[in-house]
């Protein structure tokens, strides 16, 4: 089993690659795109490029499995370890999702557009006082004081300086950026 | 193999009870209790999988379905969960406010920064403006001259939303 399951994340790792080729030989976007139908294209060809990996998992699966002996392949002590490490990275992946789509509910800024506008008495509201109700100055605070609480920044006097762990995860996500051609978003 | 996967699943339902804990107490560290569960989670799968007898979990996956469409389907499931994981990646990269202000800091001549600048070098009304327009352009929202009004899509949207963090208790952010 472990050799399918190594399949599959050499697939993903394949497509993750041509993902990237493809993102950097795209010359130019339009200047004009917004950023959501960029991100849009971006998971529509990543998904295309997923399926047509998962075209060459499947064949390859269906092509091997009669010919290998799943039982005497894991036979063994390494491969009960592998076996212990490979549940508790599902049991990894499985709490990721779930924390993933939790972080989503609970950080949603466009949800929480949604409902100050839905919430307003005519239902409709002009951008002015939907950053009045939002209240950006608080929002500042909520995340300044997150980043604090997270040991990514500390604070001298009225200042704000990136911690250790800070500064690495800023220059991660800074070339991330740069690779995936993203700009400065935020 | 197999019974590490069902344990797996097993624990992780385990660890899902946070959705009733939450609706149900009131819990004031929530990221310290989901760490406490999952390493809860952790502890459990290492005492079924050092107890239970792969031949069981051999059975209730013969039972369930043919194995070979077992390990197919874990192999599709991590697979595409590594497309799950890029695509958050992603949007986690392009939208989070704090990685965008430790950038600011980092990218600032003395390395260190003061409220006021960080408003000035990150405005927040253009993250607002921004998300107004992505909304417009999805059908979320419809713009009115001046003021912007949810559309029925917009609408279906904001009670999936509204009702799951209802449910688990959260606040609105």
């Amino acid at each position: 089993m472990l050799k399918f399951m190594l399949l599959a994340i050499a697939c993903s790792g394949l497509s993750l690659a041509a993902h990237l080729v493809l993102i950097r030989m795209k010359k130019k976007g339009l200047a004009t795109e917004l950023r959501i139908l960029k991100l849009r294209r971006y998971a529509w060809s990543a998904l295309m490029v997923w399926l047509f990996t998962f075209l060459i998992y499947a064949y390859i699966f269906f092509a091997w499995f009669d010919k290998t002996g799943i039982l005497d392949a894991e036979a063994g002590r390494g491969m009960a370890a592998a076996s212990f490490l490979f549940g508790i990275f599902f049991y990894l992946i499985l709490s990721f999702v779930y924390l993933a789509f939790y972080y989503l509910i609970d950080r949603s800024v466009s949800s929480t557009l949604l409902e100050i506008i839905d919430n307003s008495p005519s239902k409709k509201l002009k951008l002015k006082e939907i950053e009045m109700e939002y209240n950006v100055g608080r929002k500042y605070e909520t995340e300044l004081t997150g980043m604090l609480d997270g040991g990514f920044i500390t604070q001298e006097s009225r200042y704000y300086r990136n911690t250790m762990k800070g500064k690495v995860y800023a220059r991660s996500i800074k070339s991330i950026k740069g690779l995936l051609k993203l700009g400065t978003g935020g | 193999m197999t019974k590490a996967v069902l344990i797996g699943i097993f624990c992780f339902m385990i660890f899902l009870s946070n959705v009733f804990i939450f609706h149900l107490c009131s819990v004031k560290r929530r990221f310290f209790m989901l760490v406490k569960l999952f390493f809860g989670g952790t502890l459990l799968y290492s005492a079924l999988f050092f107890t239970l007898p792969e031949s069981l979990a051999q059975k209730t996956v013969s039972f369930l379905m043919p194995t070979s469409l077992f390990i197919f389907l874990t192999g599709a499931f991590l697979h595409f969960f590594f497309l799950f994981f890029y695509l958050y990646c992603i949007q986690l990269v392009d939208r989070s406010p704090s990685a965008r202000m430790m950038i600011e800091i980092e990218d600032s001549g003395g390395k260190r920064t003061d409220l006021e600048e960080i408003k000035q070098l990150y405005q927040l009304e253009r993250k607002v403006r921004e998300e107004l327009e992505d909304m417009t352009a999805l059908g979320n929202l419809e713009k009115e001259g001046d003021y912007y009004r949810v559309t029925a899509r917009g609408r279906k949207y904001l009670h999936f939303f509204k009702s799951i963090r209802d449910y688990l208790g959260l606040r609105r952010s």
